[in-house]
């Protein structure tokens, strides 16, 4: 009896097992070398992937946190969200023990996309951080074709949430963090001192041409602009160029409006 | 500019505007900004009005407003050369040059994009023999 209902577990495991392998997508082993595009839908160049893998690997090297881009053609019906956290599962995306990995999936024949990050991480890249993210950055360049420039802008902006406020090995050590605070403040001080010192000296040192001098000089004397005189009516409506933390914030649609401008451009950050 | 261009690279650059502006009526200008703290075009276009950029013959003038230090750039194209180029145009140049800019290739991104809109402009606003240049080529600071 107990030999025969163990038969049936196993043989209905094997055939879990065996629809798993078959219609679902498997997870590749992690390569060799893993680079932090790894593109099984061919979907980049050769030349685009060097440009985020050194991108990323840089990052890697100054924040330790790894973000890994996943590309494939499909998830087969799996959970792209559960698959990305697979892959950073399966894959050790992060530092071990820390679990600062960001993992970007994308499957292009579903279109469909998935940031997931680590816990570590959380707390900077939160999940509406990286649906953000998603929305604003990646899908309008990925509705226009553009795949690389989607990737780029995408991984620009998850660098730019996670950046600076996320060093595990030098700073989570109560200790790191203290004096990291001491450096600060110092820091602060010894700074306000400069700026004083150099502000009352600045009038005396006219003599000095050189380019930096002529920057602070028109930097004072313009900083007090008044806002608000902007003289056309149409202003620049349309195409919203301000969440754009990076990869090109689209356009606005001309100056449209008021119709005493006509002209067009273009605007954003990067 | 810091270290954003040095300045054998800004007169590379006004070389290469006044390159562009060959053989056409068009008018290219680039202009640093290190002094607003804002991220938005009304910056750009306050400067496109105060250099003159909208009173050329053809309205064909084109501006490549740069702020480093907020990481942003506006293009803006007068409505001469606009109602030619059409919103595209100008989105992938933005498209491109912060692509470039994001990787820190400053000198080289604003470089092509002078040369590119310069192509543009020849193609039309052609002009045979002497060219007036009706705005000055430097590259202006604020």
């Amino acid at each position: 009896m107990k030999l025969r209902s163990l038969k049936i577990v196993l043989s209905f495991l094997l055939l879990c097992f065996y629809t798993f392998v078959s219609a679902q997508y498997t997870i590749p082993e992690k390569p060799a070398v893993l680079y932090p595009v790894f593109d099984e839908a061919g979907l980049l160049s050769q030349q685009e992937k060097d440009a985020l893998n050194n991108k990323l690997i840089k990052f890697a090297d100054s924040t330790s946190t790894e973000i890994e881009v996943v590309i494939i053609r499909s998830t087969k019906g799996e959970d792209v969200n559960f698959l990305a956290t697979m892959f950073g599962e399966k894959w050790k995306i992060g530092k071990k023990g820390v679990d600062n990995g960001v993992v970007f999936l994308i499957a292009t024949e579903d279109r469909t996309m998935s940031i997931q990050q680590g816990r570590a991480v959380e707390q900077y890249l939160t999940a509406s951080v990286a649906g953000q993210i998603l929305d604003y950055i990646v899908t309008p360049n990925f509705k226009k074709g553009l795949w690389y420039e989607g990737i780029n802008g995408g991984t620009s902006a998850i660098m730019e949430a996670v950046q600076g406020k996320f060093k595990p090995e030098a700073t989570t050590a109560p200790s790191g963090n203290g004096s990291a605070f001491k450096v600060l403040i110092i820091a602060f001080i010894i700074f306000i001192i400069i700026a004083i010192l150099f502000g009352n000296r600045g009038g005396g040192r006219g003599g000095n041409n050189d380019d930096d001098d002529d920057v602070i000089i028109t930097r004072r004397g313009r900083r007090n602009y008044p806002g608000g005189f902007f003289p056309f009516p149409g202003s620049f409506g349309g195409g919203g160029f301000g969440g754009g933390s990076s990869g090109g914030g689209g356009g606005f649609g001309g100056f449209g409006g008021g119709g005493s401008f006509g002209g067009g451009g273009a605007s954003g950050g990067w | 500019m810091g270290n954003f261009l040095t300045n054998q690279q800004i007169a590379s650059l006004v070389e290469a505007i006044q390159s562009a502006e060959d053989h056409s009526t068009g008018e290219i200008r680039v202009h640093i900004d290190s002094n607003t703290e804002t991220r938005d075009a009304k910056t750009a276009f306050d400067v496109f009005k105060k250099l003159d950029m909208d009173k050329t013959a053809e309205r064909n003038a084109v501006l490549f407003h740069v702020n480093f230090e907020q990481k942003y750039l506006t293009i803006i194209g007068d409505i001469g050369i606009h109602e030619k180029v059409k919103q595209s145009y100008w989105d992938h140049l933005h498209d491109y040059i912060t692509a470039e800019f994001a990787k820190g290739n400053y000198y080289k991104a604003l470089k092509s994009a002078i040369l590119e809109t310069g192509l543009e402009l020849k193609k039309h606003f052609p002009i045979e023999g002497e060219n007036p240049n009706q705005l000055s080529n430097e590259i202006t600071f604020s």
